[in-house]
């Protein structure tokens, strides 16, 4: 590993940093090649370089979550390239998720304490050591006495906790949909975001303010489903992430679907026809347009046709209802659609 | 100046109303010193809006813009003004010269909107130049451009739907008494905790007098939000000048509802009135008989319900004199006009039990 100073957190998007399509770590998670515009790679480094959060918004299906996890691919790539763990295995970048649930509480972040299991350890000991051994066996009675002896072994670390808690450089932190939570939870969370430390008391552990070069890059998204509190967006730098341009769909197409070459007039047919779907939404008030994600899973269904039969899909769209059906999912998007371009188009 | 490189654009955005702290201004400075910002006003836009703008309604990208765009105005002009000839605007230092076209050549001298509302006076000028729209040949109002959106809706109902303590029953604190278990060491009681329930349900009530109807479609987001059930549960009635016996249903506006029965149905705890109502204020008028009626009609609400919010669509200044600030009175700032900040003030204050005749 190189010494701590001389890693590169600088994130380029460039072509040497992506991943090949459908890559995967030793945890399985998933690393797709990402476009990201100029924009949204200066308030990355910048977020890197102020070491404050960003947090990011935009329509749903516009890459915000799949972000962090391009940052790690590329940092792996620019640190840790051809570096092999003393297990063989090859080094990837320190990368936690946290996917926030509505039901959770800004400490399970952090890390949550299994009191219950401790009290039942403690029943279980007290109240008849040998007829426990007869029960539960002899080395499983030795493990609970073992994990009794420690306090520690009851508490397990959530993504940000495992982030702060011995980082050996700046890992990265995604805070997935921070909105799903009540709306308490942002606040709950300032103290951990603004300085980074945290303490746990039921073992009476500190975790101390990592030094400069250890502190997490934390990357957070929000759907907007709910306001998020002032003094949360203050602590973080924003950036909304905006549809992409006509080119930089192209991009994003040629790098997800090496496969799809060949196809070049489809595709044309198929962007151009999705603009005209985009633009019949956005005016219409209460609709839901479609996002980069849902129009890659259109073209994925395309592209499992014939190029023949996905052209006549696509010119007949407002009757092929399962394909329809990726790009608009609501009954009231879909009438408008068959409404404004009904049955055979011309291509 | 070389110290606190753009002090003024942060004192300047934020006496434009923008939320900004000292540490916000040391953000900047650090992202200067890194190298961030320094190619222009458009990469410092950049860079000041991607640390000062958040998705708050007082911290929005048209207002930083607007109050940007201001600063540089006012810069440029004093430059102009300093400097002879004008081409030499290359004087400060911090700025790379060839990165100044961004900024658009203005006449001298020119009309300078100012943050403050200003009365207006009547003076022969040069008509003001709308540099952002394009002239249309006609006058189009885009549903987006409703001062209250969908999502501001969205978000203050979500805020209604925070939890609170329902009945006087309580329920077993699991949570809380194995905590206390694990610090004494023993169990010594059990420890209870307030039942907490998270539900609210609307109810709106829209005036349908005839000086509302130039304000209908600035309601109708809210109107849809409950059609398509995105706010739920919510009802619509009607009503005209103030609710008297009667409420009428929304779809079938001949439909007299007993106001009674309606009111018997509401909760304490969960149900959040909105009147939409202009309370006399549209035809500046003071009729005594609304302003009893209201109250007398507040007086029963009040009672049965959590929360309430009076919509009035004209500005404050508008209320004057007219039934509209007696009732507004009674409410004690409940009455607010369409803007998203008083909305959201009033969602966070509880009601209190008014004590009316």
């Amino acid at each position: 590993m190189k010494t701590l100073s001389k890693l590169d957190y600088y994130y380029t998007g460039d072509e040497a940093y992506q991943p090949t399509i459908n890559t995967k770590d030793p945890q399985g998670r998933r690393y797709d090649p990402y476009v990201a515009g100029d924009d949204l790679k200066e308030a990355v480094n910048l977020a890197i370089a102020l070491k404050r959060p960003l947090l990011l918004e935009g329509e749903p299906g516009c890459g915000k979550t799949r972000l962090a996890g391009a940052i790690a691919y590329e940092l792996t790539q620019k640190n840790f390239k051809g570096q092999m763990a003393e297990d063989g295995k090859p080094i990837w970048w320190n990368y936690y998720i946290w996917t926030v649930k509505s039901t959770l509480r800004a400490r399970d972040g952090l890390y949550r304490y299994d009191a219950v299991a401790r009290l039942r350890d403690a029943q279980l000991i007290g109240s008849d050591p040998k007829r426990l051994q007869e029960y539960i066996g002899k080395e499983e009675s030795d493990e609970l006495k073992e994990r009794l002896k420690d306090k520690k072994s009851y508490r397990e670390m959530g993504a940000l906790g495992e982030a702060l808690r011995d980082p050996q450089y700046r890992p990265v932190v995604l805070i997935d949909e921070i909105d799903k939570a009540d709306s308490d939870f942002p606040n709950d969370l300032l103290t951990e975001i603004d300085q980074l430390r945290f303490e746990i008391p039921e073992t009476g552990e500190r975790f101390e303010t990592p030094d400069d070069d250890k502190k997490p890059i934390i990357l957070i998204t929000s759907n907007r489903e709910k306001p998020l509190p002032e003094p949360f967006l203050r602590r973080c730098l924003y950036f909304y992430v905006a549809f992409p341009e006509e080119a930089q769909l192209r991009e994003i197409i040629s790098k997800r679907f090496g496969a799809l070459r060949g196809k070049d007039k489809l595709i044309a047919e198929a962007i151009a026809h999705f603009y005209e779907v985009r633009e019949m939404l956005v005016q219409q008030p209460g609709s839901r347009p479609p996002g980069t994600s849902e129009f890659l899973e259109f073209l994925t269904a395309l592209s499992d046709r014939s190029v023949k039969d996905a052209k006549s899909d696509l010119q007949n769209l407002a009757n092929r209802l399962p394909i329809l059906g990726i790009l608009l999912k609501t009954k009231s998007d879909q009438d408008l659609y068959r409404k404004t371009f009904p049955g055979k188009r011309n291509g | 100046m070389a110290d606190l490189p753009f002090f003024d654009l942060f004192l300047h955005l934020k006496k434009s109303g923008m939320p900004l702290a000292p540490e916000q201004y040391d953000l900047l400075r650090q992202s200067l010193e890194q190298g961030y910002g320094i190619k222009g006003w458009e990469d410092l836009r950049r860079i000041c809006r991607l640390l000062w703008v958040k998705p708050c309604p007082n911290a929005d990208n048209d207002l930083f813009n607007a109050a940007f765009d201001r600063y540089i105005q006012q810069l440029t002009t004093e430059w102009r003004s300093e400097l002879e000839p004008p081409d030499d605007l290359a004087v400060n230092t911090l700025v790379d010269p060839s990165a100044l076209p961004v900024v658009p050549p203005r006449q001298m001298p020119t009309p300078r909107p100012s943050p403050e509302a200003q009365a207006p006076v009547a003076v022969k000028t040069a008509p003001p130049s709308f540099s952002q729209t394009k002239p249309n040949p006609k006058f189009h109002l885009l549903p987006t451009q409703h001062p209250v959106t969908l999502e501001i809706i969205r978000g203050s109902w979500q805020m209604m739907r925070q939890w609170v303590k329902d009945g006087v029953d309580y329920e077993l604190d699991l949570d809380e008494t194995v905590a206390q278990i694990n610090r004494d060491g023993f169990f010594s009681d059990v420890v209870m905790r307030p039942c907490l329930s998270q539900r609210a349900e609307l109810v709106v009530l829209v005036d349908e007098n005839a000086s509302m109807t130039p304000y209908n479609p600035a309601i109708q987001p809210l109107i849809d939000a409950i059609a398509d059930r995105r706010i739920n549960p919510a009802k619509l009635y009607r009503f005209i000048s103030y609710p008297d016996e009667f409420l009428y249903d929304w779809q079938d506006p001949t439909q007299a509802l007993p106001l009674v029965p309606i009111l018997s149905r509401l909760h304490r705890s969960r149900t959040v009135v909105l009147i939409v109502s202009d309370a006399g204020a549209a035809t500046a008028s003071y009729s005594p008989e609304r302003v009893d009626g209201v109250i007398r009609f507040l007086g029963q609400l009040s009672p049965c319900i959590r929360q309430l919010f009076w919509i009035n669509p004209l500005p404050p200044e508008r209320w004057r004199s007219t039934s509209a600030q007696a009732i507004a009175q009674v409410l004690d700032g409940r009455m607010i006009s369409l803007d998203p900040g008083s909305l959201q003030r009033v969602a966070r204050t509880p009601f209190p039990l008014l004590s009316l005749r």
